[in-house]
């Protein structure tokens, strides 16, 4: 009986190595966390010949420097799990830097499998690659793959199987450094030999790290009585090893590639007005106007779908289960609590739905590279940028993302302000809210909202920059990924794996805290008596400059646990909020409430995930504060100018 | 290639103007986005390379996905609040086709 095998897949970001990785699974996939971290983890499992392969899709890094927490998870991944085949995938039309990866990989370990993805790409570019040449050069097998078309990726399973059964270890070609290098490689092999406890590691391997400066790999060898490298030393070697590696790939590619033109192509064409100087921003804003629009315009049908099946479920239930306390715990607080929220289903969905094309389609990061521009000048990068848009989806994945942020500066001030960035949960209090107060302009209302979340998030950075942290941001460094047209498959896994995030709240947290709001407020009398009244008028005074009155104050205050319940307790206190609400507030009142729900207290997730990202808690206890000091200021300054228009 | 750019950049200029009129401000203010993206085109994206042929490309991209959702959010209005055409959204309907026809012309030149 075959025991399982475990495949590592490696590659540079955007080489296409999560769409190879869906195209070899399919469904049969599970994301997990990195132990000890919250970076995710994801793995799958294909039968192929009888045998069961575990895949694992590594974070995409362009080397195995150390340097940010997804090229260390690669790295220790590599070094101390030895996963039986690595597979290094990289872009057909942009091999360089995915083979100046191979490199290092090779130089760690053996039994690796070379994968040049997007050949069909390539080919309708008229590129031909000569895969013989790099195996000749590289000593991997190679394998031409197109997670699009499906083409090799049976040939990548049957090499991998290959790789697997054969009693030789493959991939242990050897770059040949500069003399001077190799020199001082061979003196710190000699003295790494000696040691056990580094037997373990390949000692060239170890020795080319030593000499580029790895902070970790130096820490190892010092420790072992090795004289470190002087600062002069250590740049000049890390310079020689990378002109070395360059100079090799560039020699192969020569040999290996035939037929790339110099024209410009499609993709530089649609890059040449998409990040252009001045059209770049407009565009972009263009892009998110559309995405808002669809989000809201072209899915509230199904909404008013849901909210007639929701209304009808709960008559039913009345009707068969007759008066009392079970028949309102069920009606008015589970139907009327979770249904509430259920409705915006389709708004959440259609929103990663738009976002997900974008992203699929190659999009948002050109969006990146415009909005640098703008990052720069606060202090901060594109890099930023595509974690804080994450948190358009959700802060939680936002905050974790920041990970890849090598600046710890830089790092330290995207995670404080994230929250900021509207979430999915805040949407449904939007539309809400908006569907009652702005009826017929709803798209422009919640797309304002986003565009002053997004200011609210620059300004915050802006400050905390002058104020908290002081120093010069890292420039971007980036490479942009072809544009394509997105796969079903993909698009469909990008809105599932974010939607059901949303579902497994609506069971879980709105579920509870439904079912609490609805107890709260029912005893120990129903409405203005209740536990959650008297929550609501306790705080009720300091609300009372916003306009706010103790049932939306109560909201305020559930909606720590998840965004969604303020929805959920507006339902369950006001019972028809489109009929009760504008008897209550005045519009101005309910943008305030909106301003006040973008900018507040992020949730309890998110609070935990600051703390422990930023490293400790006073920084989640800063977030809180500083959050909850803007919400009411803005919502203070709304209140008061808009009842002057009102 | 001048004469299409400057087609295009008057009639979404146009259209975008009208929107606006008609009190569909952000619809408009993305239309006139649009009609910038081909009036650059003849300014030679002010100082960069100039590739007129790309501002037709991508405005063609640009104009097809604007249309497209434009009858989406009409069709999918059937199920509860039939919304409709008006008379503005056939006209930047029409355009947007003509737009994609050019931008696929222009795709040639890439090839």
């Amino acid at each position: 009986m075959s025991t399982l095998k475990v495949v590592a897949l490696v590659g540079n970001p955007n080489v296409g190595k999560s769409s190879l990785f869906n195209a070899i699974t399919g469904a049969r996939q599970y994301v997990a966390n990195w132990p000890g971290v919250t970076v995710a983890r994801k793995e799958g499992v294909r039968i192929w010949r009888g045998r069961e392969i575990k895949l694992v899709d590594l974070p995409g890094i362009y080397s195995l420097g150390a340097i940010s927490i997804d090229e260390r998870i690669t790295r220790d991944y590599l070094l101390h799990e030895s996963p039986d085949v690595v597979v290094v995938i990289v872009d057909a039309l942009n091999m360089e830097q995915g083979l100046y990866l191979l490199i290092e990989v090779l130089e760690m370990r053996g039994n690796v499998v070379l994968a040049i993805n997007a050949i069909d790409e390539a080919r309708k570019r008229g590129i031909r690659i000569d895969r013989y040449e790099i195996e000749k050069h590289f000593g991997v097998h190679t394998v031409l793959t197109s997670a699009v078309t499906g083409e090799g990726i049976e040939e990548l399973l049957d090499t991998i199987l290959h790789v697997m059964d054969s009693k030789e270890v493959h991939s242990l070609v050897k770059l040949t450094y500069q003399p001077e290098v190799e020199e001082r490689i061979r003196e710190i092999e000699e003295i790494v030999k000696k040691i056990p406890r580094l037997s373990s590691y390949k000692p060239r391997w170890l020795a080319v790290k030593f000499l580029e400066g790895d902070e970790q790999v130096s820490r190892m060898l010092e420790e072992e009585g090795i004289k470190p490298l002087s600062e002069d030393e250590a740049k000049r070697f890390k310079e020689l090893i990378a002109a070395r590696r360059y100079e090799y790939i560039d020699a192969v590619l020569r040999e290996a590639v035939r037929g790339e033109g110099r024209k410009m192509t499609v993709s530089d064409a649609i890059d040449h007005v998409m990040t252009h100087r001045f059209l770049g921003i407009p565009i972009f804003l263009s892009m998110m106007y559309l995405t808002f629009k669809f989000t809201f315009d072209v899915m509230s049908p199904f909404s008013d779908l849901i909210d007639q099946g929701m209304s009808r479920l709960g008559e039913w239930l009345s009707s068969i289960m007759g008066e009392g306390w079970v028949t309102s715990l069920v009606v008015d607080g589970v139907i009327g609590g979770v249904g509430a929220v259920l409705v915006f289903v389709p708004n959440i969905f259609g929103m990663f739905l738009a976002l997900g094309f974008l992203e699929e389609v190659g999009y948002l990061p050109r969006a990146a590279f415009v909005i640098d521009r703008i990052m720069y000048k606060l202090k901060l990068s594109g890099r930023s940028f595509m974690s804080l848009i994450l948190g358009f989806g959700c802060n939680v994945p936002a905050v974790m993302s920041t990970r890849g942020i090598s600046d710890h500066r830089e790092r330290l001030i995207t995670i404080l302000v994230s929250p900021f960035i509207t979430c999915s949960a805040r949407l449904p209090v939007y539309i809400m809210l908006a569907s009652i107060f702005f009826k017929g302009h709803e798209a422009i209302v919640i797309f304002a909202m986003y565009v002053s979340s997004i200011a609210l998030t620059a300004i915050s950075a802006t400050i905390l920059n002058r104020i908290l942290f002081k120093g010069e941001p890292v420039p971007l460094v980036m490479e942009l990924p072809r544009y394509r047209l997105p796969t079903l498959k993909n698009l469909g896994l990008y809105v599932w794996e974010r939607g059901k995030h949303f579902l497994q709240k609506a069971g879980t947290i709105i579920l509870v805290a439904s079912i609490l709001i609805w107890i709260l407020g029912s005893f120990p009398e129903e409405g203005s008596g209740s536990y959650a009244a008297a929550l609501g008028k306790f705080f009720e005074p300091l609300f009372r400059p916003l306009g706010y009155d103790w049932r939306m104050v109560t909201a305020l205050i559930f909606g720590m646990a998840a965004k969604e319940v303020v929805v959920s307790t507006f339902e369950m206190m006001y019972g028809d909020p489109a009929a009760v609400l504008p008897q209550v507030i005045n519009p101005a009142v309910a943008l305030s409430f909106m301003f006040f729900v973008m900018a507040y207290i992020p949730c309890f997730a998110t609070i935990a995930v600051i703390a422990s990202e930023a490293g400790g808690w006073k920084w989640a206890l800063l977030s809180m504060t500083y959050s909850f000091t803007i919400a009411y200021i803005i919502s203070l300054l709304v209140s008061v100018l808009g009842g002057m228009v009102v | 290639m001048r004469a299409v750019l400057g087609v295009f950049a008057v009639l979404f200029g146009l259209e975008g103007i009208l929107y606006i009129a008609h009190g569909d401000v952000l619809w408009g203010l993305m239309v006139l986005v649009l009609s910038a993206v081909y009036a650059f085109g003849l300014e030679g994206g002010m100082g960069r390379d100039w590739h007129p042929a790309a501002h037709v490309l991508a405005g063609g991209i640009f104009a097809t996905a604007a249309a497209g959702f434009e009858i989406l959010d009409k069709l999918v209005s059937y199920l509860s609040e039939p919304k409709g055409f008006s008379g503005i959204d056939v006209v930047f309907i029409i355009t947007s086709a003509f737009a994609l026809m050019a931008s696929l012309s222009a795709s040639k030149e890439f090839e």
